[in-house]
């Protein structure tokens, strides 16, 4: 009960993580001119490189297969990278959790708006960069709910990674090398299809490929796949009630641990 | 609406992790040897921060904390101000608090003192509007001056003090919580936080600070608390702990 509360309160305070999230990515950019952006750059550049080495190593199109190895590296950074970043989620803000009464929730709330910052910034030179190679595809609309639903999971899955690694750092230097595994096996820069079949169910059986696909499909302009609407969703309700404990037996200690 | 804080039976029990108990080798190693070799160590140590502190602060108070290092000030001043969680009792409070606990905290280090103005009105959920109606008047109390267009990180101690005390008190609280680093002013500022002090309690606020300098709290405070491993040792008027004080220290 109380720790529904927690996030209640923290949905209140919408409108201060809004502008702290804001403001903590103005000011992780500070003095560079390109700001956000060179997130952005890098979307580009990796997708690029690694667009090159699949086309090379598949024999397929490097045309046809940048603009999916570039959305599915833009919908990585949701899956993947916000879940590496978040075990920082408290140990990022242990100065302001030491000094103001604020609840849990709140830099849960805090971490999911920069991860969304930042995918906005991306979304836009990932648009911008299909214009210019002229393969922009008009998204289809689940791109919307899709996003939200994401967007919440970034949130749970969050904080669950962020409660251990406040209280192992070991945890905390794991997640890098666990996210970066996850990168390899999941089809991010390759597709589901040009792995063989003994070896497909790396792709089926991972929530992680699902959740990709749930983002990539509609930034392709496809219409997303029943079978990753359940899968995410399950991964959702499953991440709902892990978080919901973690936060009901450890609300109160995490301030202890930073 | 009256502002009030009051503390039933308030326990705390601080946990302090040592290095080897925050890596989660030692986690496994507990479960691998039933728990017993590495906490035998002592590797997570339980302090009792706080015991059965009863404490009622009304509106109008100013309320100095004094006690050695170490003595629980600074965590009974978290507690008050909702950080740590009592383990056992009950915290009851009445108003908007703003805590001012520690010096940095809340601020940009590469961000300018005028930037770090608006950061820290931001915090306590101002409208753009307010915070830019009172810089000025910022400006002038904490005598920075264009100062404030520097990186707060090229401040003195002294001058991160006059920023932080000047905001914390510019704007309205209903209950203001003020760790020690007061005193990191030079003698003019302290003397000029005294009298803003003295003027929130006419507007009927609650004032809580912890603090070493006895001369402070002669001039500032009407009440004081003193604490001592923990636990009240002393909670009076400020001349009957000037008086207490007088006999203990004979």
């Amino acid at each position: 009960m109380a720790a529904l509360k927690d996030v209640g309160d923290g949905i209140r305070l919408a409108p201060l993580w809004w502008r702290l999230g804001l403001d903590q990515t103005a000011s992780r950019f500070q003095r560079s001119i390109l700001g956000p952006f060179w997130m952005a750059c890098n979307l580009l550049v990796v997708a690029f490189a690694l667009a090159f080495i699949v086309s090379g190593l598949m024999g397929v199109n490097f045309g046809a297969s940048y603009p999916s190895v570039v959305a599915g590296l833009l919908a990585w950074s949701l899956v993947g990278t916000a879940i590496a970043e978040s075990q920082a989620i408290f140990l990022y803000n242990a100065g302001l959790m030491q000094s103001q009464r604020l609840p849990l929730s709140f830099y849960v709330f805090l971490h999911v708006q920069k991860s969304a910052t930042n995918f906005l910034f991306q979304l836009i030179a990932f648009w911008a960069m299909m214009v210019i190679l002229g393969k922009f595809a008009v998204p289809h609309w689940t791109l919307l709910p899709a996003l939200a639903l994401e967007l919440l999971l970034v949130g749970l899955l969050g904080f669950i990674v962020a409660v251990p690694s406040t209280r192992f750092r070991d945890v905390a230097y794991m997640m890098s090398y666990v996210v970066q595994l996850a990168f390899y096996v999941t089809p991010v820069f390759w597709q589901r299809d040009q792995m063989s079949a003994k070896h497909r169910w790396v792709a089926d059986l991972n929530p992680l490929a699902h959740q990709v696909e749930l983002l990539r499909a509609p930034l392709t302009g496809h219409p997303v796949a029943m079978m990753d609407w359940w899968w995410t969703l399950g991964m959702t309700g499953a991440a709902a009630l892990v978080a919901l404990i973690l936060l009901a037996m450890f609300r109160k200690r995490v301030v202890f641990w930073l | 609406m009256t502002h009030q804080i009051k503390l039933t039976n308030v326990d705390l029990d601080y946990f302090v992790y040592s290095l080897r108990s925050q890596s989660l080798r030692s986690a496994v190693f507990n479960l691998a040897v039933g728990g017993k070799m590495y906490k035998a160590a002592g590797d997570v140590a339980a302090v009792k921060a706080l015991s059965n502190i009863n404490l009622e602060i009304n509106e109008g108070d100013r309320i100095a904390l004094v006690g050695h290092n170490g003595s629980g000030k600074t965590t009974l001043l978290k507690v008050i101000a909702g950080i740590y969680h009592p383990t056992r009792g009950e915290l009851h409070i009445d108003g908007d608090i703003t805590s001012m606990i520690a010096i940095n905290a809340g601020l940009d280090m590469e961000a300018t003192g005028l930037r770090n103005i608006h950061k820290l009105g931001m915090m306590r959920r101002l409208p753009r509007k307010v915070i830019d109606s009172r810089v000025d008047a910022i400006a002038e109390f904490s005598g920075l001056g264009d100062f404030l267009h520097l990186p707060v990180r090229t401040y003195s101690a002294g001058m991160l003090a006059r920023l932080m005390f000047t905001v914390a008190t510019e704007f309205e609280a209903d209950i203001l919580v003020l760790d020690e680093w007061l005193s990191a002013g030079d003698a003019d500022f302290v003397k000029k936080a005294g009298q803003r002090m003295h003027q929130m309690v006419e507007d009927a606020k609650i004032v809580v600070m912890a603090t070493h300098d006895h001369d402070l709290v002669r001039r500032v405070c009407n009440r004081v608390c003193e604490l001592q491993g923990g636990k009240i040792a002393f909670l009076g008027s400020t001349e009957d702990w000037l008086a207490f004080r007088e006999t203990h220290a004979a």
